[in-house]
């Protein structure tokens, strides 16, 4: 809690004072219920029950009361000789049929389950009461995946709520050595922080260093994994996700069984995995779902990670400074594109890049009902009208285009981002040096990448530190039965993934 | 931290501060397709082609009124001299990158290429890969000038048909600037350049198509090799002897070998693949040459009766070609001994490359040498195919 120095605040006996505690310390919240039920059957005991209203399920609660207002006269309760343990205990044993019930001593608990969902019994005339397991709130449910779509492969997306999203997960590894830590973090929002990881396979040490980072943090809310995965970074200035998301629960399971950690939180369908490595966000779930041919594709996604990152930069590098470069037919078409145009090349690609982004920003914040009209004025403006009001070349807005298409082939929608933000800088190096700007810019990207470390493992593993066995699920996929082991970068206790499976 | 913010702020300068060094945009360059250098007076003529994009471009295939090239010229006692100078007459910046001929007036040839090429060479600018050729009997201006209704800028269409000619024919050899050099230097071995010439109607200084349409449009056309000695032009192979020439120095891609097969008619043997070989050594202090050319081909036209389903016509045909091209060879090795006394063949190379202490011994006086070599040709020809029908149909033919 906040303060652990403080002594927890015990119950009183009374239980209205209880209750009047409860409502003035919540602020008279609205949604708070209390009611109080005389107990004929036991004691003629005072009974009063808390919940917060929308955060409990209904019908427990109602059957709740009727066991207590109706089938507690009918049940047989051993009589007032028989007994030798408190009518409380009695209570616990006979009327409560919930599944989950628990005792509170102090207020800080009490408050802590009725926030949750849980229902508080408490008892005239004892200081503590009972904690009835009856969270329920309103949920999107199970739907598909939004975001990382595939054409073969599950239709299952996870949800805001954990317990459903570990569910999904339980449900493809049902394995006793799947393991599942909570922890709550954020000192006002006390949001559930699930890690969950295969006992086992995972190197305990990245258990230990997840957790304790976990641990370390100290700040008011978390709202979405997105919080949690910028405060356990291991490189706070890199524009490269070194923390994999994702929203499908399979690759969450396939990358348990590979030897991460997966890290859940409450209130977000975006689950995290670590150790993340460079090539991981170019892997789609298909490439496994799919026959091993369909992984060249693989290559494809990282042609487009070329692209995307150099297309405009080598369009400005070779016009502006290696005409020499193309082939005599094209520099005179691409001239003759440019004749006119009174932007340098430059110039030219900048505005159009950003015009590009601006549009795609504004296509996601924008209402959906004036989507289509945005859309006609973009593709207007991008492509018709600069071009022919002489603003800039075909060339460049072909160039742009293919910059965008190729930008979003990436499987996860993180690895995009760095491509976006690198590409002006490429511009402007390519702009000011030619080639050499722009490979001195490769260069320095390259030597980033191999300082990146996520979890301790080197971020363009198994690319370097090379290793030849991890190839094989790299640049391409190869079959499943020749996938002997589990990538070795992520040193797991068992490296075994499959023995000769195949007749 | 802040200094490391110091030096991020400093590098970022860096980039934005240098103004861009050895920037040129696309649309601040002329494109130079073709350059040429003739000798006037003493004085270098330089030529360049400069292609206008616009009118290139397919984007405005609609309107052709504008001119797709200007070619400008301007004096200068050196090459260089007349580039630059040339700055006062273009809008733009030169750029040289691009060139795909280098076309040199005959009156250049003859008194020493040498120092025409030397800029060309150095400057980093300029690819080496262009085509070399010489305009016989005018001027590199007025070759370049020449406007073909196919191809709208003159340099492409020096460049492209030069390929064509030598794939197809053989006639014509292609020289790049960097082959042009390397033959300068190489000892055994001079260097020829293949000619263009004009034919029929010429205008001269014409650069735009409309007032070529109803002219006949091949005014310009590749014609017979020129044979250097050193760096001087010293005459022409005509179109039989180049076709020699090609066949020894195992250029020939494809050709036609014509035939006689009666007092009137003939049979054309397409040639489809050849190879040549030379070995030259020293024997007894006498360099010796054996040139073996094998070649296969197919029939190609037939306009006697023949029986070429006959297989003893076949081979007599076989050794027809074979005199055919020996007759070629020998053409061209009698020209350039008696006449020239230049060895365009790279002979001495070859004897060099198989016989290196020999060629010590007989470098030194390798012009006379050469002018009394002692050349063996062996040729062996074989016809493959007769093409979709066996005999002519020509003799069949019903009669009145």
């Amino acid at each position: 809690m906040m303060d652990t120095e403080k002594q927890p605040a015990l119950f009183h006996c009374s239980l209205d004072e209880n209750l009047e505690k409860v409502k003035k310390e919540l602020g008279n919240s609205t949604d708070l219920v209390t009611r109080q039920v005389r107990l004929e059957a036991v004691d003629q005991l005072l009974v009063g029950i808390l919940y917060t209203e929308g955060l409990v399920d209904k019908n427990m609660i109602s059957s709740f009361l009727e066991s207590l207002m109706i089938h507690a006269r009918k049940t047989v309760i051993p009589t007032e000789a028989e007994r030798e343990v408190e009518p409380l205990m009695l209570m616990k044993d006979f009327l409560l049929t919930m599944g989950g019930v628990e005792e509170v001593y102090d207020f800080d608990h009490l408050y802590d389950a009725i926030l949750t969902g849980d229902t508080v019994m408490l008892v005239e005339g004892y200081t503590y009461g009972f904690i009835i397991n009856t969270k329920q709130w309103e949920d999107r449910g199970v739907q598909e995946p939004s975001v990382q779509t595939v054409v073969r492969g599950s239709r299952e997306a996870f949800s805001e709520n954990l317990r459903t999203n570990t569910a999904l997960v339980r449900r493809r590894i049902n394995n006793r050595n799947l393991w599942l830590e909570t922890v709550q973090v954020g000192e006002m929002t006390q949001t559930k922080v699930a890690m969950m990881y295969i006992k086992g396979v995972v190197q305990d040490s990245v258990v230990t260093e997840v957790r304790e980072r976990l641990g370390q943090i100290k700040i008011d809310g978390i709202l979405e994994s997105g919080n949690i995965e910028e405060l356990i970074q291991d490189h706070t200035f890199t524009p490269f996700p070194t923390v994999y998301n994702t929203e499908r629960p399979d690759s969450v399971a396939a990358g348990l069984l590979e030897g991460r950690v997966a890290i859940l939180v409450d209130g977000t369908p975006i689950v995290l995995l670590v150790p993340a490595v460079f090539v991981q966000f170019f892997q789609s779930p298909e490439d496994y779902y799919m026959r091993a041919d369909f992984g060249i594709l693989r290559i494809l996604r990282l042609i487009s990670f070329f692209v995307a990152l150099l297309g405009p930069s080598i369009y400005v590098a070779i016009t502006t400074f290696h005409q020499e470069m193309l082939q005599t037919n094209l520099i005179m078409s691409i001239a003759a594109q440019r004749e006119g145009v009174p932007f340098p090349a430059a110039v030219e690609a900048m505005l159009m890049e950003f015009t590009f982004e601006m549009l795609r920003e504004a296509g996601v914040r924008m209402p959906r009902a004036v989507g289509s009209a945005i859309s006609i004025v973009g593709a207007l403006v991008l492509g018709e009208a600069a071009v022919q009001a002489g603003l800039v070349s075909p060339a460049t807005v072909i160039v742009v285009s293919i910059t965008a298409i190729t930008s979003f082939v990436f499987p996860s929608f993180s690895m995009s981002i760095p491509i976006r933000l690198l590409r002006f800088g490429l511009i402007a190096l390519a702009a000011s040096f030619g080639f050499i700007g722009i490979f001195v810019g490769m260069i320095a990207l390259c030597i980033h990448l191999c300082t990146l470390r996520s979890f301790g493992v080197p971020y363009m593993a198994p690319l370097a530190p090379m290793n030849l066995a991890d190839q094989k699920d790299t640049l391409l996929r190869i079959p499943i039965w020749m996938m002997h082991t589990r990538p070795h970068f992520l040193r797991q206790k068992n490296s075994v993934r499959e023995r000769k499976s195949k007749i | 931290m802040k200094r490391k913010g110091v030096l991020l702020l400093t590098l970022t300068l860096l980039v934005f501060l240098t103004g861009c060094w050895n920037r040129r945009e696309l649309n601040d360059l002329a494109i130079v397709m073709g350059t040429g250098i003739d000798k006037i007076n003493g004085e270098y003529v330089i030529s360049a082609q400069i292609v206008n994009p616009g009118a290139v471009a397919s984007t405005n295939s609609g309107k052709i009124s504008q001119s797709a090239v200007a070619t400008y010229s301007m004096r200068g006692s050196s090459i260089f001299e007349g580039i630059r100078r040339m700055t006062t007459e273009t809008p733009r910046r030169l750029y040289f990158s691009h060139i795909q001929v280098l076309v040199l007036g005959e009156q250049v040839a003859r008194e020493g290429i040498k120092e025409a090429l030397d800029l060309l060479f150095r400057d980093h600018e300029v690819r080496p890969d262009f085509y070399v050729i010489l305009a016989k009997d005018t001027t590199a201006l007025q070759i370049l000038s020449m406007i073909d209704p196919l191809e709208k800028i003159p340099a492409t269409k020096l460049y492209k048909s030069l390929e064509t000619g030598e794939k197809a024919w053989g006639s014509i050899v292609s020289m790049r600037l960097d082959e042009v050099i390397a033959d300068l230097l190489r000892e055994g071995v001079e260097p020829v350049l293949v000619g263009a010439t004009l034919k029929g109607r010429v205008q001269t200084g014409t650069t735009d198509i409309s007032s070529q349409k109803d002219s006949q449009p091949n005014l310009l056309k590749y014609q017979d090799i020129g044979v250097f000695k050193k760096d001087k032009l010293l005459g022409w192979l005509n179109e039989e002897e180049s076709i020699g020439f090609s066949y020894i120095t195992d250029k020939v891609d494809s050709t036609v070998e014509e035939i006689p097969c009666d007092k009137k008619h003939k049979i054309d043997i397409e040639i489809i693949r050849s190879k040549t070989t030379v070995n030259g050594k020293v024997k007894n202090g006498n360099p010796q040459i054996e040139i073996s050319v094998s070649a296969e081909g197919n029939v190609g036209e037939v306009a006697c009766p023949k029986d070429l389903s006959n297989p003893q016509t076949i081979y007599k045909l076989e050794a027809d070609v074979e005199k055919r091209i020996r007759e070629k060879i020998v053409s061209a090795i009698h020209k350039a001994q008696k006449q020239y006394h230049s060895d365009v063949f790279g002979f001495g190379q070859s004897i060099y490359h198989n016989d290196p202490k020999g060629w010590e011994k007989v470098k030194e006086d390798w012009d006379s040498e050469f002018t009394d070599l002692n050349v063996k040709i062996k040729v062996d020809v074989r016809l493959r195919r007769t093409g979709k029908v066996g005999n002519s149909f020509i003799p069949f033919i019903k009669k009145d």
